[in-house]
């Protein structure tokens, strides 16, 4: 009877691990995970500067031609920039007043937050990114993250000096999109990241008459629907669409940037009012 | 209570890398998983109740640095564990070779157990699995060449810190 019960031991003690985890409150478990967090934080905090150190000296190893021609370069950029910012100024006054006849509450305004980036995890499960501002820097979870090629992902941890970002390649995640030429929205799914390529995801829901080929793709962007990314922040490339199971509707494939996976810094859009985030 | 602090403290160091590591292979979309290793490694080091301690924690220090139900890596950790328990005297742990087979087996079990929680979220789960599997591949090189040299550092590890590995009774 003893040696019966010294078998099943690690089993019963499982199940009374198992049992008493989940009925611990959610609230110290949420406790338990950012301690966790936190505990292990500083070590990739202290990674990431170390590697702006490096990258530091070793652009300081530049010759001065080098550094000349970078800023001619960007002082071309600078033009080019400065012509956009006077149009876009031209475009929100526009629109303001449109938005001001036709009645239309006013979308979420958003203060932008640079952050570099301390941690990449890519594995199939999921895709996130942690970054080196947190709390203090007022980031809440929720908010909307970008780069210069469009929507990354969104806030989902916000721990005190750091934050964790799900990115649009994570299958978890799901966005409302637009199909450029098509005023119909769309609904957007991370997919899979095969290994040497690029990180793909899914869209459902697209209507019959889009038409793409991977030699003629088309540019997915943000609908602005839900209120947490603004519209039109590119999310991809849908490369295919075939007919769904219902004939309904269509679901294609997306090919998202592959630079997705290399990012060292990107801006957050804390939102000014954050109740407005769903 | 000092040999689980510092088999704990090597485990956390092996998260660490892997986190680090993890981070490099990023742009080419490769992870390293090394789970099982620290199943396993705490089960050659410890005590039952003090291997039942450490291998909850570690799991629960991997679920922090996830996407996921706080506290699956954990119960699954355990889950495995309580299992290599259940087998202990059938397995060959007292060679060097038998622990390594041990460890890969155990990085298995729990890399499939992970991806088919996961793969219902995914649109086209079979497009999942080309990935899942040079994954586990990767995975699992990397733990036959690192857990002889992990097995010796956590040893050594508790030789300098005047501890004692008291797994041979698992009481």
């Amino acid at each position: 009877m003893a040696k019966r019960f010294d078998q099943a031991r690690p089993f019963i003690t499982l199940g009374v691990v198992a049992i008493i985890w989940i009925a611990i409150p959610v609230a110290v478990k949420t406790f338990v995970r950012a301690s966790f967090f936190e505990l292990t934080a500083p070590v990739p905090v202290a990674e990431s500067y170390l590697r702006d150190l490096q990258a530091y000296w070793s652009l300081r190893m530049h010759s001065n031609n080098d550094l000349i021609e970078a800023g001619r370069d960007l002082a071309r950029v600078n033009a080019s920039y400065s012509l956009s910012v006077q149009q876009n100024s031209a475009l929100q006054a526009e629109n303001a007043r449109l938005e001001h006849i036709l009645n239309i509450p006013p979308r979420p305004d958003f203060r932008y937050e640079t952050a570099r980036v301390v941690e990449r995890d890519f594995s199939a499960w999921w895709q996130r990114i942690t970054i080196r501002k947190g709390n203090d820097a007022g980031i809440t979870v929720g908010s909307p993250v970008v780069w210069t090629e469009g929507v990354v992902g969104r806030v989902t941890e916000v721990h005190s000096y750091t934050s964790v970002v799900e990115l649009i390649s994570s299958p978890g995640v799901r966005i409302a999109g637009l199909i450029e030429g098509s005023p119909q929205p769309v609904s957007y799914q991370g997919g899979t990241n095969p290994t040497f390529s690029r990180p793909q995801g899914t869209v459902e829901f697209v209507p019959l008459q889009i038409i793409a080929e991977p030699s003629t793709p088309k540019r997915l962007v943000t609908s602005g629907l839900g209120g947490v990314f603004p519209p039109g922040l590119s999310l991809g490339q849908v490369i295919r669409v075939e007919p769904s199971t219902d004939g309904l509707f269509k679901t294609g494939e997306v090919e998202l940037d592959s630079r997705l996976s290399e990012l060292s810094e990107v801006t957050v859009l804390v939102p000014l009012k954050p109740e407005v985030l769903p | 209570m000092r040999a689980l602090f510092i088999i704990f403290l090597t485990l956390l160091g092996l998260e660490l890398v892997c986190i680090e590591l993890n981070h490099a292979l990023s742009s080419l979309h490769l992870y390293l998983f090394t789970g099982g290793l620290l199943i396993s490694s705490a089960l050659f080091s410890l005590s039952y109740k003090q291997g039942l301690v450490a291998v909850f924690a570690i799991g629960l220090s991997y679920d922090a640095h996830a996407s996921i139900y706080f506290g699956t890596h954990a119960l699954l950790f355990i889950s495995v564990y309580a299992m290599l328990i259940h087998l202990r005297n059938r397995l060959p742990y007292d060679h060097l070779a038998g622990r390594v087979v041990i460890a890969l087996i155990c990085n298995l079990v729990v890399f499939v157990a992970l991806t088919f929680l996961r793969i219902d979220l995914v649109a086209q789960p079979t497009s999942m699995w080309p990935r899942v599997i040079v994954d586990i591949i990767i995975s699992q090189i990397f733990v036959s060449l690192i857990a002889p040299w992990f097995f010796s550092l956590q040893s050594r590890a508790l030789e300098l810190g005047n501890a004692t590995a008291s797994r041979s009774n698992f009481n």
